[in-house]
């Protein structure tokens, strides 16, 4: 091989993989799934709260968990080739987004007692919201950065609302989340 | 240098499947912009040196071959593009 065949060859390598430096388009599903999910709880939680709903109301949280989960399940069978071949990316999109969701079902599930429902909650937007930011910065997507910037925001705003702490919370999942999601679904429709 | 490499082709399949988790043979034919025999038959060199492994599966009842770069594709590919680096190096 001569310099002139390796230099052909290298600019070839590079292009490809600047290519592969461009995020293969995130998908709107697990936003609208997790955003749905996360304000129906918050709404639920507040209506217990507020006494328009009685404690009773506290066990539907199950019931929307698995039914997120098994859209999750379902999305991740049904997802195109074209969204399985991820490129590195995507990939570390992917993990900070599952980090994220493991984290926050860790403190959800086994640290009930040291976290009260609004903490938790909270700690919720919290994790999606750093990790939408994340993700929006390192995949390019305002959508999804300024969704987790809604997410954080609604934290701060919920704490001058003691009293629709739940409410704030839940408009916090919905636009953030899962406007995010029908932003991405909007752009790829 | 690395024989296998030499080849634009073979570079080439191994740049994309580098940035992949698992890349179609389709996806790597649109990619590379080559035959179907001339692809496959460069792609089977390289799962023969171990650089790539292979796997056929089923995407919406049709039958697929999807790659995917092992570690000695990996370490080969590396090796190879310093070399060429040094190459062009040396001629300046």
């Amino acid at each position: 091989m001569n310099a002139s065949e390796a230099r052909d060859h290298l600019e070839m390598v590079d292009r490809i993989l600047a290519r592969a430096d461009e995020p293969c388009g995130l998908s709107p599903y697990p936003f609208l799934i997790w955003g749905v999910a996360g304000a129906s709880m918050n709404v639920v939680a507040q209506l217990v709260y507020i006494e328009h709903a009685t404690q009773w109301l506290l066990a539907l949280f199950a019931p929307i968990l698995i039914v997120a989960i098994g859209l999750m399940i379902w999305w991740a069978v049904r997802l195109p080739a074209v969204e399985r071949q991820r490129g590195l990316i995507d990939r570390h999109v992917f993990s900070v987004f599952n980090l994220a969701w493991i984290v926050a079902l860790v403190v959800q599930v086994g640290a009930e007692r040291i976290f009260p429902t609004w903490a938790q909650a909270a700690l919720y937007l919290l994790m999606y919201g750093f990790a939408m930011v994340s993700v929006g910065l390192i995949a390019r997507s305002r959508p999804v950065l300024i969704g987790g910037s809604v997410m954080l925001a609604a934290i701060v705003v919920a704490n001058f609302a003691p009293d629709y702490t739940g409410y704030v919370l839940a408009l916090g999942d919905l636009f953030g989340m899962a406007g995010a999601g029908i932003v991405l679904w909007l752009q790829r429709n | 240098m690395d024989e296998l490499l030499l080849s634009k082709i073979r570079l080439g399949a191994i740049a994309e499947l580098l940035a992949s988790e698992w890349v179609s043979f389709a996806a790597l034919q649109r990619a590379i912009d080559t035959t179907n025999g001339n692809l496959g038959a460069h792609l089977a060199k390289l799962v023969e040196a171990g650089y790539v492994s292979e796997e056929k599966t089923f995407v919406a009842r049709r039958p697929q071959t999807r790659y995917r770069l092992t570690k000695t594709g990996r370490s080969a590919f590396v090796k190879h593009v310093a070399e060429m680096q040094a190459l062009l190096q040396r001629a300046k």
